[in-house]
Formats: C-alpha cells, structure tokens, sequence
C-alpha cells in the first residue's frame, strides 16, 4: 500500500487521470485488433484523435475569447472521456455525435458557467444535450467486460488519489440498494443483474471517472455523501418520468445541480503582495484580496498557476489556506525542494504581474464545533499551514480552546509563523511545542524538543492524550506514521483526522 | 458581448442542427424498424415490472410450421420466448426456410432510451448476421451488448426448440 501512496503522491489528480484514460484507449485498441472488441482499432484511434481535435479547437476559442487561462490537461480529459463514452465511428454518417458532443463539451465550461464556476460536467451535460437535441447517445462502450478489470484498478487509484471513497462507496450503495428492492418486488435475478451492473455497465467508470471530477462535486464529505446516494438513486436504469428514461449522464447532471447549489462558488483571480521567506526553502505567498472571503479555517482550494511547458505534473495543485478568513490577505504556504517541479518554479517566479486562479473551496479538516472539544495539532514541515489558519482564526475571534500544537520540522530555520504561535500562546492560551528531527544541527541553546513526535512526546505533553482529538497535517509518510503512534497508544480512528495533503514536490 | 455572440452561435447552430437531423431522421427508432420487414405490433417495454409480468411468456400462436426438412428444423416461422435484456425485452422471431435459419427478425427490443437504442441499433445486424453463419445459438456475445445478446440467444433458443422437428 505505501508503494501505491508514494506513487500516487508523486503524480497530480489531473496526470493521473490523464494517463488511465489513455491506457483505457490503448487496451481498447489492442483488443480490437484481437477481436475482443467489436470495433475496428482505427476508428477508435479516429474517434479519440477527431474528438480531441475538435476539443481543443472549441476550449482554444472559447478561452480566447472568454479571456480564461485555459488547462489543457482538463480539454485531454474530457476528449478521452467521449472517446470512451461514446461508440467509435463506423462511418462517416455518426460523425455527428462526438462532433457535436466535444464542441458542447468545451463550450459547456464556459456557456454554463456562474461566476466562472462551471455548474455540469462537461461531458455529461454535452452527451445530454445531443440525446436530447438529435438523439446523439453515448453508448458507454467502456462498460464491458473485456475493459472492466482496467476501469476497476486506475478508478480505484483515482479514487485513493482524490480520496473520494466516502463518494464512491455511497453512490454504490445506493445503487445496490435500490435496484434490489427493485428486482425483490418486479421478480428477477439480483445476483445476476449486480453482477451485470458492476461488470458490464457503465457504473464502475462513472464512479470513478466522472462522479469524482472535483469541480462539480460538494466541498465536505457528508455533502458528498450526499450527492452520491442523488445520483446512485437517479441512475437506476427503472427511473422516468414520463418518457424521459434516467441515463448516467443524466443522473450526473441532475447531480451537479444540487452539488452547485451546497458549493461554494469562489472562482479568485489573484495577484501577489508581497513574500515572505522562512529559512532557505519556506515561502509565505501574500495575496491582496478585495473583499474577505467566507470559509472554514482549514480548507483548502485548488490553485491553477498558467506556465509554459509545464511537467507531467501539471499546473495545478490543491494547497491549503493558511489565512484565517478574519485576515484581509490570503496567505498559502509553499515549501520548495531541489530539483522541483515546473509548478513549483513557477511559483517560485511570481510576480505581481502573473495572476494566480484560485477554485474549488472544500475540505472538512477544520476545528471541531464544540468549542470544549480538546485537541492536538501535529504538523510536520510547511503541513503547519492549516493549524496556522486556525489559530489565526482563533487569536482574531479571541477565543480560547483546549488546544496543544506539536510542530516537528528538520531544521530550526524552516520553522514557519512562530510569531502567530507565540500571540496565541500569551493571548489564547494555546501551547505549541517545536521539535527539530534533524539531531546534527541542533542549534546552540535551542529549547524545543529533539526528535520526531512520538508517543513518549506526547504523553509527556498532554496528561488527558486519550480524551483528545488528534489533527494530522504534512507528508503523507509522516501522517501514517503519527497514525500508527496514536493507534499504538490507545488513540482510536474516529479521534483522528488527517488534511488531504496529496504530495510535495 | 463577443462571449454572448460566440455563445448564442454554438447554441443556436446545434439547436438547428438538431431540428434538422431529426426532420431527416424522425426518429432512430422508426429508422431501425425500418429495415426489419416485422409488421408485428412491438410492446414499448416500460420498466421492470412491466418485464417481469410478460417475460419467459412464449407466444406460440404465431408459430406457423410448413414443411419439413432433413437439417432437424421445421420450415416456418418460429417465435422465441420474451427474454429479460435488464433495460428492456428481446423477443425474436426466426423464419426457416429448406430447414435452414434464413432470416431474424427483432419483435421487441430495448427501445425506450437513446442508450439503448444505440447499444441495439449496432449488436442486432451483427446477432442476426451471426445466426444466421452459424445455424444454431453459438453466437458470439456482442461486446457492449451482452445482455442483449445474451436475451437474444436465450430467445433464438426457444424459437430453435419450437422449429424442431
């Protein structure tokens, strides 16, 4: 398992996805060639090479003149998505479809868009359209057996990824649930049609690919919760009104539109202040805000930061708040490596003159409601950023809480915002302990503690460990291993909460 | 402005595209059911309950046998039992001609969305062409149809049964 998660840690959400949808094609292809498919491999290879041409022709106009900085990895994605979706062309006579399905794909992100927040999957609300418009179907040729042990793993690497599996699973259930009551009053095979559904149906890809596109799901796992017992319910292929048969894309539409409704709709556009360095590798980024945003301390959003030639990581990446939302500037914390990635160095180049795009508000990792509530906050590295949030938040609100901070870096100068810690300590009572894992440049009279948070730190620390709620903030390798402390010292699953922090470099 | 004008070009061209296909093709329903020479009525299939109260119920009036031959089957034209293909029926019917499966006709199939449509509107050629190669159900399960297949070889079987001699 700590194979898969380094490997999915040193790739985006995007690449990978990217990449699983063009292995999909490939298989495809080559079982056409076999004859495990019914297609001819060129009109796969056709379709998927028509379709991403017209694509990216429709977003290179509509960005152009929307005057949007475009994410090309999104345009591949949504054109191997109808690739997949919709048959291959047989002839020139169904070039219909997936013509018009990518321009209203493209079009869509930007046509139906409030605030600069697209409200619908673009492919599902394209595929939509052309059923509803000429009868334009997607077939969901992916759904079949041959290419199901292929969807099953990459969707169940997407999912891990994005940790969407709260999603997932209750879509699933849902859907389960409701075709066997079905199946239990109509008369039929229940084992027979799950079995159908899971193997042989356009389910599984859904789940995976398209159910979890981040732009259209809710911010917090109950909301996504939600939103898949929605669209699990909408799919059953039973549901209609009147004429109108529930498909997938469908239901997926339908979904969006409450998934909408409980996001919030930030879309920031935003330019530097000023930077301000910890040590030789820590930036804190300040951004001017025109007005103050409303959001939870803790949460994160998914910046996107246009540069030429970026790597096989992309342009975006999902960085954590480290502003309170009482603060007039937004803060985000970047820690630089060697040898770092094309995002990462064009971080490092910002200026006042490159905006920086800013969406996708989420993430549940925030202070409990109950105010009584105790916890402790361990952070490793620049993982610091959402405890800073919140005890900003907390300083600004003068408000008090039974709240310990273990803050654990290599080095004493790559310790960030102390002087944040420090007010909180005289004005709210909060105590941060810092400790220095690095034992050969244990700088001359420093008085924090040496060597990694352990169980010995924090029992030493906090008399009533086990009545409190622990915070995990930093790489995923670290998180694990504070988890693995805290399961050995009696610390049971549900008193701990980890921060979606998907990788470094 | 531009963005309103580039909008309301796409809308606007697909809107007509649309009414313009289907003004040429006013349905692809009707235009699938027009290259099958069946003239029975076909049950819309609704839903599942619907599904359950007519499958496995073989209409055996319609079989109307002729002649004999030495290859096992009767000459005739043969109903199948209406098989459950999860979005909807199949139900086909065979026509054997000098004891020999010389055409297939689709009486009732998925028809009640686009999904299916589509699904059927490229596996049926290939199930009757396959039938008709093979003689017998050995066919092969269509890739992206297999319930349909499997629903159409579980009612070419009936249909087979009752062309025995």
């Amino acid at each position: 398992m700590n194979f898969i998660d380094n490997f999915l840690n040193s790739i985006t959400m995007y690449r990978l996805i990217l990449y699983y949808l063009i292995g999909l094609i490939l298989i495809a292809f080559a079982f056409s060639i076999f004859g495990i498919l019914p297609f001819n491999p060129l009109s796969i290879i056709l379709s998927t090479l028509l379709i991403t041409a017209i694509c990216w022709i429709t977003n290179k106009i509509f960005s152009r003149i929307f005057n949007a900085p475009a994410n090309i990895e999104s345009v591949y994605i949504s054109a191997l998505i109808l690739a997949l979706i919709i048959s291959p062309i047989s002839s020139y006579q169904n070039i219909w479809l997936p013509l018009w399905a990518g321009i209203l794909a493209m079009a869509s992100k930007y046509i139906f868009a409030i605030n600069k927040k697209h409200v619908f999957n673009p492919v599902a609300l394209a595929v939509v359209l052309t059923s509803f418009g000429f009868n334009g179907s997607a077939s969901w040729w992916i759904g079949t057996y041959a290419m199901m042990p292929f969807v099953l793993m990459g969707g169940l690497l997407v999912v891990r990824k994005i940790r969407r599996e709260d999603l997932v699973f209750s879509f699933f259930i849902m859907v389960f649930v409701t075709i066997t009551i079905i199946i239990l009053f109509s008369g039929g095979n229940i084992i027979n049609t799950i079995w159908n559904l899971l193997f042989n149906s356009s389910l599984l890809f859904l789940a995976f690919v398209m159910l979890t596109e981040p732009l259209t799901t809710p911010p917090t796992k109950n909301l996504q919760m939600i939103y898949g017992v929605l669209v699990g319910f909408l799919f059953i292929p039973q549901l209609h009104l009147s004429g109108i048969y529930s498909t997938p894309e469908l239901a997926l539409c339908i979904g969006n539109i409450f998934s909408y409704i409980v996001s919030p709709k930030y879309k920031l556009l935003l330019r530097l202040k000023e930077k301000i360095q910890y040590g030789s590798d820590v930036i804190d980024y300040n951004f001017s805000l025109d007005k103050k945003l409303a959001y939870t301390p803790g949460q994160y959003m998914e910046w996107t930061l246009p540069h030429h030639n970026p790597d096989s990581r992309g342009n975006r990446r999902y960085l954590t708040i480290a502003s309170s939302p009482t603060e007039n500037m937004l803060h985000l914390g970047i820690k630089f490596y060697p040898n770092g990635s094309s995002f990462k160095k064009a971080f490092a180049n910002l200026d006042q003159n490159s905006p920086i795009m800013g969406g996708q508000l989420a993430g549940d990792f925030t202070l409990p409601k109950n105010p009584q509530k105790k916890c402790v906050f361990i952070a490793g590295g620049i993982g610091i950023t959402p405890f800073r949030s919140m005890i900003k938040y907390l300083i600004d609100v003068k408000e008090p809480r039974p709240i310990v901070l273990f803050y654990s870096n290599k080095l004493e100068r790559e310790i960030a915002y102390s002087e944040i810690f420090e007010t909180a300590r005289r004005n709210i009572g909060i105590k941060t302990f810092y400790t220095l894992t690095d034992t050969n440049t244990i700088p001359q009279g420093w008085h924090g503690k040496v060597g990694r948070v352990d169980a010995k730190m924090i029992q030493a620390e906090v008399p009533d460990y086990l009545e409190r709620i622990y915070y995990l903030s930093g790489p995923h390798s670290m998180v694990t291993g504070y988890e693995k402390t805290l399961h050995e010292m009696g610390i049971k699953d549900n008193q701990i909460k980890k921060d979606y922090f998907p990788g470094f470099v | 402005m531009k963005r309103f004008i580039l909008s309301s070009i796409v809308l606007i061209s697909f809107i007509i595209f649309s009414i313009y296909y289907r003004g040429r093709n006013p349905s692809t329903i009707s235009a699938d059911q027009s290259s099958n020479t069946n003239t029975e009525p076909t049950p819309s299939p609704t839903d599942n309950q619907s599904t359950a109260n007519i499958s496995n119920t073989p209409l055996t009036s319609k079989n109307t046998p002729v002649i004999t031959s030495k290859s096992g089957y009767k000459n005739g034209t043969f109903t199948g039992d209406v098989a459950d293909a999860f979005y909807g029926n199949i139900q086909v019917q065979i026509m054997i001609t000098n004891g020999k499966i010389s055409d297939v006709q689709f009486l009732q199939y998925p028809n009640d969305r686009p999904h299916s449509i589509s699904i059927n509107q490229y596996a049926m050629p290939i199930l009757k062409s396959e039938t008709i190669q093979a003689q017998n159900i050995n066919v092969d399960i269509v890739s992206g149809a297999t319930d349909s297949s499997q629903a159409f070889i579980q009612s070419l079987q009936s249909a087979l049964n009752k062309a025995k001699i």
